[in-house]
């Protein structure tokens, strides 16, 4: 019944994270919006709060477990303002927030080559992109489809059921794993994670994979890329190819000069 | 080998923004929104991959990672492509709008925020009128009348003018 | 070469038959009847060769032939049923050999009238192709030697009478008369079949000769189970009451009459009608151990004899009278043939063969009127034609005398045969020497079958003057049969006479229809209305009782020990007192237009009305059997509309209604798919995630 409880518990919550994003989420341009979100704000910080109180104090060190608080509740609070908000613009520039601090969460876990990367690639070009859409695709001033979300109540419902089941997974799991190996239920905790001991044996036979610590980061990452993954690679780049060509082509193809065709 | 509970911390950051992605994505008419939400997503399982890479000590959930962000960028080169052509067809970047794909005989979704659009008289623009009438050649010592005055002259005449 | 020369008879109308099928609507044309007349004609020379060489003892010694064509079909016997061999046979004996020669030579002839009378139409080859066809059947019916094959062609000239009724298909009551009467039909065929089963199951095969001509085998039969053989009877007989047009199946025939008169003449008078005659008058051997059957075929035949001639009387319509005329002649060859002496089955068929000369030559006679008077038939319409159309006046004259039976037209002879047959079952003890019964066995030595009489002393015992029929005894009926036979002699006599009457005396009126040039038809028809005329006046004279040469040469398939019986005096002074108070009564009423006729109707106008409309047997049998079968056919075409395709509708629509039920999920919306796709993740990770801890 532990585990029932925990799952209740976990559900409240995320109801709870859920509700509030409800009441975030553009549904018009009312006045007694603005408290909605004042009270969609409220509760959603609650709900952030009580998940991170679940959160094992297993940092190795005091600043690096603030860093970790801070950057993850930039990156989840930048999410929910993202799709929070009523231009598309600040949206934007929302996400880039997120990915900022999702990149100094893969630095905090010693991903330097993928933190540099997604700031460069995503911040920097994707999200560019974006922007530049955005700019050349946005009528003068806000649109009324930015202000009307289609079904929040839905749509949050669903959010709910998938959040309630990721974590109340995760939390089941790290509690079994926790536990003695007498006092797990039979077949529970192996079905939610593998055993690491496991996940090292099936890397036995890739040696290339295993990171070792004090070896140069990106030459370590390099030389799995280059030679592990060469085929995926070469695939990868083809694919980039190709979507160019396609973007150029979808973008060039003139709906006046077809029908004049 | 891995931190149990630091990988249940990433874990957890990945699964809220995953689920906020999805949020976003089921209720945000914008498709550029929608589409960012996607990268949300996205974003939400990388974090998952890294931690489980770090957890297992393994490149792999690295190199996945690097992965997805290179077919991120190709998706968000044709999506927003798409998006750019898609705009140009109607000025609008409103989702509800392309429900072709639906049953032939069913009719189109309308919330109540499409309905009450669709109840409001369009307005449609008012064009500055100049020139002359058609069907009249230019000659010299002649006064030609304009479009203006000819309408002019109609609307002093009790016939309606229709406004469109 | 006897075989060849049998095999010749229906092999020659059946190529006839083909080459005008192939090339009749492209190369012969209007020659079609050519190759028909050949083909009858040489049928006709084979029939009367192989009729003479039946009178020779040296060529065919014991009097009959069977020749085997091909085997058809030899199935083993398995579990109950036994054995079925089956062979396509022609069996030739004297009694096939009299009806192949009437058959053939009237054809002949009737194919000759046709080539003048049929000309101009636009199914001219269609006509004799049929007519070719009809001649091959009716001949392999009459060779058969076994009962499928008899089957098979009975059907075959029922769809050569259909086709030909129906000649004129455009014409709604022709295609009408013709469905008429192969439905009419096959409540008849539908009896015969179960009598041919029978016959299987009781005797184990259908061949003539393990059958009717196997004395022993019918003795054993009849001494294990008489009351089988008498369902045989019966049932055969059903089937000849269908073909034969006898009551109460015998409405179709009338309504043939809508076919083209050579047709009405060949196949609804002289031959098919008379399939049915024949067949009986074949099973004599059976009939003999079925008493009470013999008993039904007679009242039956003299209850149609009556009612027919009743029905007669009244008709205006002159191929209708000639119709009703035949219904009740065949009528008499039945009540002859139900007393089960030589005499009467004797004076049946040779009744059969004079019937054939002088019926042929009445329908052609009015066919010769008809042609004439543009198509007009009908007798009020007409009259006084005698100086227009002697010849046609001349040889419906013969025709019609020989028909009333007196003396010594040819009409005469058969009639009072069958009569004296009928006063002699009536009186048993008078004439003790005659009242014989046919010998059961047309195989056996004399000597056998005096041994089989010996071994089976009971059949001979076979008393039919014990036989009663709704509690009255036989002699009673055949009493009564005779007085109601004689009857109908006079009312056959006044009707065609009253039909002579008013289509050839009195003052002349001439159809508008017939325009300008009513005239004599050509000789083309006149002749073979002369040929017949002859035959119908003499045939009587020479083949009958005053030289028993008939008699003589039927006996050769019938066995009778005594073929003679001396002349009843009785019979023929009331037939032939009969003939001229009926002839005398319509020269009264309808030698000159008077107004006797109508005055008599109205006296007694619900007799008149009833005869008038035949008897109302139409309508009887729209109300009782046409409409509840309607009816039926209503309910199940509302059952199959409404429940069968009801319930295929129903089935069809489920998946339509599901559909239904299930395509406004389908609406184009990319974020309904994905909430759809993201619900059932989340219920796929919570029974595999989730479930197990608890």
């Amino acid at each position: 019944m532990g585990e029932f409880e925990l799952t209740l518990s976990t559900l409240i919550v995320v109801v709870l994270g859920g509700f509030g994003v409800y009441l975030l989420l553009p549904r018009g341009t009312n006045p007694s919006d603005r408290i909605a979100r004042i009270v969609g704000c409220v509760l959603t910080t609650i709900s952030l709060v009580l998940i991170a109180s679940n959160f094992g104090d297993v940092l190795p060190n005091k600043t690096n477990e603030l860093t970790f608080y801070i950057l993850a509740a930039v990156s989840i609070v930048s999410a929910v303002l993202m799709i929070a908000s009523h231009n598309p613009v600040i949206s934007a520039l929302w996400f880039a927030l997120v990915l900022l601090s999702n990149s100094g969460l893969y630095l905090l876990q010693g991903a330097e080559f993928l933190s540099a990367a997604t700031i460069i690639i995503y911040a920097g070009a994707i999200i560019v992109t974006f922007l530049f859409v955005i700019m050349l695709a946005q009528p003068n001033g806000a649109a009324p489809y930015d202000l009307h979300s289609r079904e929040p109540l839905l749509s949050c419902t669903a959010g709910v059921i998938l959040a309630w089941t990721l974590l109340g997974t995760l939390h089941y799991a790290c509690n079994e794993e926790a536990k003695p190996l007498n006092q797990r239920p039979a077949g529970a905790s192996s079905a939610a994670l593998p055993s690491p001991s496991l996940v090292a044996k099936s890397l036995a036979g890739h040696p290339e994979s295993v990171i070792r610590e004090g070896k140069a980061h990106v030459d370590s990452l390099g030389r799995t890329l280059f030679l592990e993954h060469y085929v995926a690679i070469e695939v990868v780049g083809m694919l980039l190819l190709v979507a160019v060509v396609g973007a150029v082509l979808i973008v060039n193809r003139d709906p006046a000069k077809l029908t004049a065709a | 080998m891995g931190n149990l509970p630091l990988l249940n911390n990433y874990l957890s950051v990945g699964a809220i923004l995953f689920a906020l992605g999805l949020i976003g994505f089921l209720s945000r008419r914008n498709l550029i929104v929608m589409f960012l939400c996607a990268e949300l997503m996205l974003q939400g399982v990388s974090l998952t991959f890294v931690g489980f890479s770090t957890f297992h000590g393994s490149w792999g959930g690295q190199v996945f990672t690097i992965f997805s962000l290179a077919l991120a960028g190709a998706e968000a080169a044709v999506a927003l492509a798409l998006i750019v052509v898609l705009f140009r067809r109607n000025e609008t970047l409103d989702i509800s709008l392309w429900q072709d794909l639906r049953e032939a005989d069913q009719p189109p979704v309308l919330d109540e925020f499409e309905a009450a659009v669709a109840d409001v008289e369009p307005v449609y623009p008012e064009l500055t009128r100049s020139g002359l009438l058609p069907g009249q050649g230019r000659e010299p010592g002649h006064h030609h009348r304009t479009i203006d005055e000819a309408i002019d002259e109609q609307r002093h005449e009790p016939v309606e003018v229709p406004h469109a | 070469m006897p075989e060849f020369l049998v095999t010749l008879i229906p092999l020659c109308p059946l190529l006839a038959c083909l080459a005008i099928a192939v090339l009749g609507p492209t190369v012969l044309k209007e020659k079609s009847h050519w190759l028909t007349i050949l083909g009858n004609g040489a049928a006709f020379v084979c029939a009367l060769l192989a009729l003479i060489g039946l009178t020779s003892t040296s060529l065919i010694p014991q009097g009959h032939r069977t020749f085997e064509l091909y085997k058809w079909m030899s199935l083993p016997a398995s579990g109950d049923t036994g054995a079925l061999d089956i062979a396509i046979t022609l069996h030739l004996d004297s009694m096939s050999a009299i009806m192949l020669t009437m058959l053939t030579f009237v054809a002949t002839l009737v194919a000759i009238y046709a080539s003048s009378y049929m000309h101009g139409d636009p199914g001219y080859p269609r006509f004799f192709a049929c007519v070719s066809l009809f001649t091959f059947s009716m001949i392999m019916l009459v060779l058969s030697g076994n009962f499928l094959q008899l089957f098979m062609f009975w059907e075959a000239v029922g769809l050569c009478s259909y086709l030909l009724i129906g000649f004129w298909y455009e014409k709604p009551s022709a295609s009408a008369a013709g469905m008429k009467a192969f439905l009419v039909n096959r409540v008849g065929d539908f009896g015969f079949a179960i009598g041919i089963f029978l016959i299987w199951t009781t005797f184990g095969s259908i061949n003539y000769a393990d059958t009717i001509f196997n004395p022993d085998a019918l003795a054993k039969v009849a001494a294990e189970n008489p009351g089988l053989l008498e369902t045989i009877c019966l049932c055969l007989f059903t089937g000849a009451v269908g073909k034969s047009a006898q009551f109460p199946l015998h409405v179709w025939l009338p309504d043939a009459m809508e076919g083209p008169t050579p047709v009405s003449a060949l196949i609804h008078a002289a031959t098919m009608v008379t399939a049915g005659v024949y067949m009986v008058a074949r099973c004599t051997n059976l009939y003999m151990y079925a008493p009470h059957a013999q008993l039904v075929v007679s009242v039956i035949g003299g209850l149609t004899a009556l009612i027919a001639a009743l029905i007669g009387l009244t008709q205006t319509d002159l191929k209708r009278v000639l119709a009703y005329s035949t219904v009740s002649q065949l009528g008499y060859m039945f009540l002859g043939l139900g007393t089960g002496t030589f005499l009467g089955i004797g004076g049946a068929m040779f009744h059969l063969v004079t019937h054939a000369f002088f019926k042929a030559l009445l329908f052609l006679g009015a066919g010769s009127v008809m042609h004439a008077m543009g198509g007009v038939i009908d007798m009020r319409h007409f009259g006084g034609l005698r100086k227009l159309m002697p010849k046609t006046y001349a040889t419906f004259l013969i025709g019609s005398l020989a028909l009333a039976g007196l003396f010594p037209l040819s009409g005469f002879w058969s009639k009072d045969t069958i009569l004296a047959s009928v006063r002699m079952a009536a009186h048993p003890e008078a004439h003790a020497t005659d009242s014989h019964v046919v010998a059961a066995a047309s195989h056996d030595t004399h000597a056998t079958q005096a041994a089989r009489v010996e071994v089976h002393p009971t059949l001979s015992a076979v008393d039919k003057t014990q036989v009663t029929l709704f509690g009255i005894r036989a002699t009673a009926w055949y009493e009564i049969l005779f007085w109601a036979g004689s009857f109908t002699a006079f009312l056959t006599a006044f009707y065609s006479f009253r039909a002579v009457f008013m289509t050839f005396h009195g003052e002349e009126r001439i159809p508008p229809e017939a325009g300008h040039h009513a005239h004599e038809s050509p000789s083309a028809m006149t002749t073979p209305l002369i040929i017949l005329a002859v035959g119908a006046a003499f045939l009587g004279l020479a083949l009958g009782h005053m030289t028993s040469i008939f008699d003589d040469f039927l006996n050769k398939t019938l066995h009778a020990p005594e073929v003679h019986h001396a002349a009843d005096w009785l019979v023929i002074g009331l037939s032939t007192a009969a003939a001229i108070g009926g002839i005398g009564l319509a020269w009264v009423m309808y030698a000159e237009r008077s107004g006797v006729p109508a005055s008599i109707a109205q006296s007694v106008k619900p007799l008149y009305r009833l005869s008038l409309n035949k008897f109302y047997f139409d309508e009887l049998y729209y109300v009782f059997l046409v409409v509840p079968v309607m009816c039926l056919a209503q309910f199940s075409r509302f059952f199959d509309w409404i429940g069968i395709d009801g319930f295929v509708g129903f089935v069809s629509r489920v998946p339509g209604a599901v559909a239904k039920l299930a395509r406004p999920i389908q609406n184009g919306l990319v974020q309904f798919y994905a909430l759809s796709m993201m619900l059932a993740t989340a219920m796929l990770l919570w029974a595999l995630l989730v479930r197990p801890g608890w």
